[in-house]
């Protein structure tokens, strides 16, 4: 059909931007009849852009779950008129079933649901008591019916993240599969591991007493975990493995949040700034990026709803992020990038003084990502020693530092292989 | 009215035949993968939203590029409005990208070199669009040439390094897709 330089000539259009949407057609058509085409199309992108002219597989996934969550339910009058009956059968079960849901609910004193589950996304959960809970997919916890009045004790199968409000007189206890974690004041972190029988904690921040059915009891601080082996039972005290996250602001500072909130700025870092850390893995992230990945504000939680300007926290879950479809090392658990969030919070307020509530505030606060200056933003995971880098940048100044960054990260990995 | 969204199913299947390459004519424009995937999404939902009210002359696939090329034109023409600083950021653009792996740098610095040996009129005019990234308006007026030479010529660097690079390029696009599918 087309000779190979007027296709050449199409390609060359097509690869710098200038094809018109015919023309763009005409090219994929073009690609689409032959695997040797399509090869020649990739390729030719690959060498204009210098970056991958295929696209991520895993956003074609990610997206059409974006539009598929945003486009509504089909008006087919017809079909659901014929089927009328069936619908309406439908409905009056689940009326009675919500019914004598609600009815006994309502015999609680509790007006909380008791039961959270997380199927397929990462749920964060609010208690009554303030308590927090970040569950990961396909996690669940039951409440005891009295939660809250004398003590508050639940029942957790999967993974979570607990941010526990501490109270003296109503001690908080999770119970998984024989192991009882009691908290003295904490942020901790429970890991089911089914293929190898064991399950993880890790202490955060706080304390907390560890104790098996058999009596045996162990005393967890910050910075400590401890591994539960099934069937057995037995506790033994582990190292925890450390995940570093960097979030990198647009003044090219990394940020280091430690998981007591002790974010860590180095100004001007150089290369063993990153790696004193001594993680285990490593990752380097910015908030704008991050939001993207998410696909909106990252975790963007009203810190004090008694405060109309509530204080924005900007916190993300490496669970988020595999959610996203990026799958990290299960040792990563933690990671946020508050400080660098609330300077950007500050700088969005500056510019926004007359939102009031927090609607408002949100919304500003996407758009003050998106002209956030310069924008630089990139991903780095590193895991088992392998480096895996995505990374996108707009700010031609800083490109070389940043290059320079991650070449020396990875000679450093290479280094310690 | 369209056959290929009058349901889900239906919609659903002209997605996952036409995000790729619907995907890299954004991004050709655009040049940024983000926006590319915000523009395409968008641009899929409204199909979707109109498909009862819009009339398409020719096929649902040409509005949807349509689309895709007006919204990804009002994207440049935002990004041009801004500060003169942000400017500056989008007139240079993701040039510079940083390898996944080795191979990838090899083949960055192999492209290079490759683009050193082009012919010099080739080579400038390769240059200047994608690393100026200037129209082929702008290149020609800069030049004194006519607009088809410097497509032509774009046409012609291309092709010569497709063929200096053909050894590398297959590979290493395999390399790329075992990363993503990873």
């Amino acid at each position: 059909m087309h000779s190979e330089e007027m296709i050449h000539d199409l390609i060359a259009r097509y690869v710098s931007g200038e094809a018109s949407p015919e023309e763009a057609m005409e090219v994929e058509t073009w690609a689409e009849e032959s695997l040797a085409n399509k090869t020649c199309l990739e390729g030719c992108f690959r060498i204009y852009l210098a970056s991958n002219g295929s696209f991520n597989v895993k956003a074609k996934t990610q997206i059409w779950k974006n539009i598929e969550a945003q486009i509504a339910p089909l008006p087919k009058t017809p079909a659901i008129m014929k089927r009328f009956w069936v619908v309406s059968i439908a409905v009056s079960v689940l009326l009675v079933v919500t019914t004598i849901f609600l009815l006994t609910k309502q015999s609680g004193r509790n007006s909380f649901p008791l039961v959270y589950t997380a199927t397929t996304n990462t749920r964060n959960i609010q208690l009554s008591d303030g308590t927090r809970i970040t569950l990961a997919p396909s996690s669940k916890v039951v409440l005891e019916e009295n939660y809250g009045d004398a003590s508050r004790r639940m029942t957790l199968q999967g993974n979570a993240s607990f941010f526990v409000r501490h109270n003296e007189s109503k001690p908080f206890v999770v119970a998984i599969d024989g192991l009882n974690i009691k908290d003295v004041g904490t942020h901790f972190i429970v890991t089911d591991l089914p293929e190898s029988a064991q399950i993880k904690v890790e202490v955060h921040e706080g304390e907390v007493l560890l104790s098996n059915s058999m009596g045996q009891s162990l005393s967890l601080q910050a910075g400590e975990a401890a591994i539960y082996r099934r069937p057995s039972g037995s506790l033994e005290a582990v190292q925890i493995k450390k995940t570093t996250v960097l979030m990198v602001d647009d003044n090219e500072k990394l940020h280091i949040p430690g998981p007591n909130k002790d974010s860590t700025i180095i100004h001007r870092y150089s290369s063993d700034d990153a790696i004193k850390t001594n993680s285990d893995s490593l990752m380097i992230l910015s908030i704008v990026e991050a939001q993207r990945i998410l696909g909106g504000p990252v975790g963007l939680n009203n810190k004090d709803k008694n405060k109309n300007d509530g204080l924005l926290k900007l916190t993300c879950q490496y669970r988020l992020l595999s959610d996203a479809g990026i799958t990290l090392n299960s040792d990563v658990e933690y990671f946020g990038g508050e400080d660098a969030a609330h300077k950007a919070y500050e700088r969005y307020r500056t510019k926004y003084p007359a939102a009031k509530d927090v609607q408002t505030l949100k919304a500003k606060m996407v758009e003050a990502f998106e002209v956030l200056e310069g924008s630089t933003y990139y991903l780095i995971v590193m895991r088992k020693q392998k480096i895996v880098l995505q990374t996108k940048m707009n700010k031609p100044q800083s490109d070389v530092s940043i290059k320079t960054l991650l070449l020396i990260l990875k000679e450093k990995v290479q280094g310690i292989k | 009215l369209i056959q290929q969204l009058s349901d889900k199913e239906h919609f659903k299947r002209f997605y996952e035949e036409h995000f790729v390459s619907v995907m890299r004519y954004c991004n050709s424009i655009v040049k940024d993968q983000t926006e590319a995937s915000d523009i395409v999404q968008q641009a899929f939902i409204v199909l979707w939203q109109k498909r009862n009210e819009i009339y398409i002359h020719s096929s649902e696939k040409s509005y949807l590029y349509k689309m895709v090329y007006n919204s990804s034109l009002q994207f440049l023409e935002k990004r041009r409005t801004r500060s003169s600083r942000e400017q500056q950021v989008a007139s240079s653009q993701m040039k510079v990208v940083v390898m996944n792996s080795a191979a990838e740098q090899e083949l960055e610095t192999m492209i290079y070199e490759a683009i050193r040996q082009l012919p010099t009129q080739c080579r400038r005019i390769f240059e200047m669009s994608r690393n100026e990234n200037l129209k082929y308006r702008e290149i020609a007026v800069q030049l004194d040439l006519s607009e088809k030479t410097v497509e032509n010529q774009m046409g012609k660097a291309l092709k010569i390094l497709r063929i200096a690079l053909k050894d590398y390029l297959p590979s290493l696009l395999f390399l790329i897709y075992l990363y993503y599918a990873q």
